[in-house]
């Protein structure tokens, strides 16, 4: 079996590229030989028809794209994907025999590559699925890390003739942008050229009005037919691939009724022009296209707004810092920020932003975090507080040992989850898609119905009528009503500081109607503070705040932290023969006198003959307080009083909660007397105390078997299980790593009253998400019985298509711009 | 009203012109960023032209 004869031109079987030397490349594929242009190509081809998947050249549209040469050189490349430092960021390592990643994929440009790559790739042994996105181009594989390696599958993927690339952010954002600029163009096109047309029709309805020239008229529908054939086969494209690709996937897409309405307007005016009689479409042509497209150019848009909402971040990181070398001469040294190692020192200027995160070690100053936490308030911090990457230095120079830095930040991952939260099709949006699959079957019912009835029956207009009915009846609004409102509502949120990192966290949201709240660190600061001092003797609270200060310096414990925030390294006298008792209390010289600090035991036990006040005891024993006493030899000298304060937000946020219709409980470790004196302070509706993580679970489990919809927050370390139990959770995240946080939102914002906000906020979502969808469906509802009816021309359906579609739009953008709460009173949180 | 024969062609070229002049535009990334410029004539200037102004009082003083 010879291939054609020499003389003729041959394509290569694989691309259709035109084959220089017969006889070069030449392959048996299903029973023929077939050339090849070179030996790229060909080994595709083997690949392909090796694997048993010819079938793929009988089904493709469009013939393959040409393979690059240097495939066998890239297998070097691919390798580099399977150091886990490069995949931290994209492959998720589900356990140890499941691993799932995301692709970008180049090259495919029909359904036939879908299907080539998803089986091809399935064949392999240790990848149980490939799922790919034809509208994004992403390809979503789950494999065995132990059989496959993700250099096995790029190379795959690669030995078919395709290219997949990671599939990051910066990837995305420029399919984004290409996408963009393409629709804008076309857009564009139809702008222009339907503005001519339009021109030309207002000439020609003013002509049926007045009298026309009969060749005038015959010329001007002509040059409307020319105008609108660009719109027809340029602008007008995507809505054609749309609908031929949902009808072969069996499915009744948006795009099939906008198709055969289109088709059926243009042909029918088509056939007018020619024979010069009967009634042109072509403005009507000419603004559906336009409008369509602008309501697809609105979602866009929003789309990647939302999908950049969180990337002014990483942009604002800076790619150098000055390390600190010698701490004694301030030597630094300009080093990139990926090499900084965790436990070096970086010196951080004013005005500029923080390259990682870390502790303060030296200086106070006071950081914007606005960009992080939506907080415009800059916050003051000092020695031993933590600062993470990505705020900016407002005061002073301050040096920062690092504690993470690169993809370890919080605010890396943040972005993670922003990603993972991206790629999320939220069930709502599932059901509404569903809804106006079901409705565009109706839809073409209802159209044939007319065509064959209006044809039977003579209806002169029948061709008018069916038109109007595919043009006002396609549910754009429809489709549109949940996206753009979830995606307005959770752009709005991110900007308070509560990003949504799973999209039924909205939804949810809006049903709340119990809170649980973890007490340390989430209604609490989570640090002990010194709230008040009590001096007793000839010395004043300043003095003895000073030498408890000098007497705690060389301890960790909470108490000493908070000792230490108070009074500044400068101001600390100096101290010898420390000696401290673990759990108990210190003793030591302060200026030749001996001291002691501690509990009232601990102070009786070192000195039985010292003399007590009761009213200074009274204070000893304050349920929400932890005393401790500062006394000399012989006698007491001042009472130091700590509490793990309350945040300044969350009296008003319980408040609210109340005043929203929602019940609050709260969950806690500590004794019974102290989280129920506080539950009675903020007004908390049920206690539970002593609880360890996993009696923290089982109080939930409770909780979600009633009627209840729970929402749990917390700080996401001690209390996960009970968070991951709950309908909704939410981690209160400020400093820890959230990489190990697995909640459906994450509060970044440090005023706890932000949740009440966001409960508001999802529920306006719901809200107008249920106006979008009624008005949508009425839309519907009623303009297709008048459409069925005759009195809808073709030109006013556009306009209503249209106007609905606005209609939802503008009602979603309503969520983005409402900013109801007033701004929280900010509290700096210093003690004394 | 023959002159519509002249007329429309020209307007046709006119409109052939204008959309290509808009591609170039959307090819040559005018319309990527379309809220940074208008903040931008805000902001980096006044910064710059201040830190020179101080800069000047600074080495003159």
């Amino acid at each position: 079996m010879l291939p054609e004869t020499i003389n003729e031109p041959i394509d290569c079987y694989h691309c259709n590229l035109p084959v220089i030397e017969a006889g070069q490349f030449q392959l048996l594929v299903a029973d023929d030989m077939r050339e090849f242009c070179c030996a790229g190509c060909m080994a595709v081809s083997e690949t392909i028809n090796g694997s048993g998947l010819s079938s793929y050249y009988r089904q493709r549209e469009r013939p393959a794209i040409k393979p690059d040469d240097e495939s066998s050189s890239e297998i070097n490349q691919f390798r580099g994907f399977d150091h886990a430092s490069v995949q931290a960021d994209w492959v998720q390592n589900l356990d140890e025999k499941t691993s799932e990643a995301a692709f970008l994929l180049l090259g495919i440009n029909c359904a036939a590559c879908i299907w080539l790559i998803e089986t091809y790739l399935q064949k392999i042994e240790g990848i149980h699925s490939a799922q790919i996105n034809f509208t994004s181009n992403q390809m979503k594989v789950v494999w065995n890390p132990q059989l496959v390696k993700v250099s096995d599958i790029m190379l795959a993927v690669a030995r078919i003739g395709y290219q997949a690339q990671p599939y990051t952010r910066e990837a995305r954002y420029q399919l984004l942008d290409a996408q963009r600029n393409q629709l804008l163009k076309r857009l564009g096109v139809a702008a222009a050229l339907g503005m001519q047309v339009m021109v030309l029709s207002v000439a020609l309805y003013s002509g049926d009005w007045f009298g026309i020239d009969e060749n005038i008229a015959s010329f001007l529908r002509r040059v409307s037919l020319l105008l609108v054939l660009p719109i027809l086969v340029y602008s007008a494209k995507p809505f054609f691939t749309g609908a031929v690709m949902s009808l072969r996937s069996g499915r009744a897409g948006m795009d099939v009724p906008i198709s055969f309405g289109i088709l059926l307007a243009f042909f029918t005016s088509f056939w007018a022009t020619v024979e010069n009689s009967g009634e042109v479409y072509f403005d009507s042509i000419a603004m559906f296209v336009f409008f369509i497209l602008g309501a697809r150019y609105i979602e866009l848009n929003t789309r990647i707004r939302s999908s950049r909402a969180i990337e002014p971040l990483t942009s604002a990181l800076p790619v150098i810092a000055d390390r600190l070398v010698n701490t004694a001469a301030n030597n630094t040294q300009r080093i990139p920020v990926a090499e900084l190692q965790s436990g070096d020192l970086v010196l951080v200027k004013p005005g500029s932003v923080v390259p990682v995160d870390g502790q303060i070690v030296e200086g106070a100053s006071s950081f914007n975090e606005s960009l992080l936490s939506g907080e415009s308030h800059p916050l003051v911090k000092k020695i031993g507080e933590s600062v993470i990457a990505g705020s900016i230095n407002v005061e002073q120079v301050v040096t920062i040992r690092v504690s993470q830095s690169g993809d370890k930040t919080v605010l890396s991952s943040i972005q993670r989850l922003a990603d993972r939260a991206a790629m999320e099709k939220p069930r709502i949006t599932q059901i509404a898609e569903a809804v106006a699959g079901w409705f565009i079957a109706a839809v073409l019912l209802i159209a044939l119905l007319s065509l064959t009835s209006g044809f039977i029956g003579g209806n002169p207009d029948w061709l008018a009528t069916t038109i109007a009915i595919l043009i006002v009846s396609c549910p754009c609004a429809l489709s549109l009503a949940t996206p753009l409102a979830l995606s307005a509502g959770s752009n709005a949120m991110i900007e308070k500081g509560l990003f949504v990192a799973r999209q039924h966290a909205l939804e949810t949201l809006a049903r709340v109607n119990h809170v649980v709240f973890d007490k340390t660190g989430t209604l609490t600061n989570g640090e002990l503070s010194l709230v008040r001092v009590r001096a007793l003797a000839e010395l004043s609270a300043a003095q003895c705040t000073a030498i408890a200060t000098a007497l705690e310096s060389q301890s960790n414990h909470p108490v000493a932290h908070s000792l230490r925030l108070h009074t500044g390294a400068a101001m600390t006298p100096a101290v010898s023969h420390l000696k401290s008792f673990t759990g108990a209390g210190v003793c030591a010289r302060v200026e030749r006198r001996n001291y002691y600090l501690g509990s009232a035991d601990f102070l009786r036990e070192q000195n039985p003959g010292l003399k007590v006040d009761p009213d200074v005891q009274q204070d000893w024993y304050q349920v929400d307080k932890i005393s401790i006493l500062l006394a000399d030899q012989n006698r007491l000298l001042a009472v130091f009083m700590f509490s793990d304060e309350i945040k300044p937000g969350a009296m008003g946020l319980i408040d609210t909660l109340r005043r929203q219709g929602i019940r609050t409980t709260l969950l806690s470790g500590d004794r019974h007397q102290l989280v129920e004196h506080m539950a009675q302070q903020l007004g908390i509706d049920s206690v539970y105390a002593k609880c360890q993580p996993q009696q923290k679970a089982e109080v939930l489990e409770r909780l979600i078997e009633g009627d209840d919809i729970v929402a749990m927050v917390g700080d996401g370390i001690n209390d996960a299980p009970a968070l991951s139990l709950a309908h909704l959770s939410v981690a209160v995240a400020r400093d820890i790593n959230l990489s190990s946080v697995n909640a459906d939102m994450v509060m970044i914002n440090p005023h706890i009253e932000v949740l009440s906000n966001a409960i508001t906020q999802a529920r306006r979502t719901r809200w107008v998400i249920r106006q979008n969808v009624i008005w949508a469906l009425m839309y519907n509802f009623s303009a297709i019985p008048l459409a069925f009816m005759g009195l809808v021309p073709p030109w006013l359906a556009a306009i209503g298509m249209s106007l609905s579609s606005v209609v939802v739009v503008l009602n979603s953008s309503r969520l983005s711009r409402l900013k109801p709460d007033p701004k929280p009173q900010v509290n700096q949180g210093t003690p004394g | 009203m023959e002159i519509i024969y002249l007329l429309i062609p020209l307007s046709i070229i006119l409109v052939g012109l204008i959309i290509a002049g808009f591609f170039w535009a959307v090819n040559s990334g005018q319309f990527d960023d379309l809220e940074g410029p208008a903040y931008r004539i805000l902001q980096d200037q006044d910064e710059l032209d201040k830190r020179r102004e101080s800069d000047k009082d600074g080495s003159s003083s």
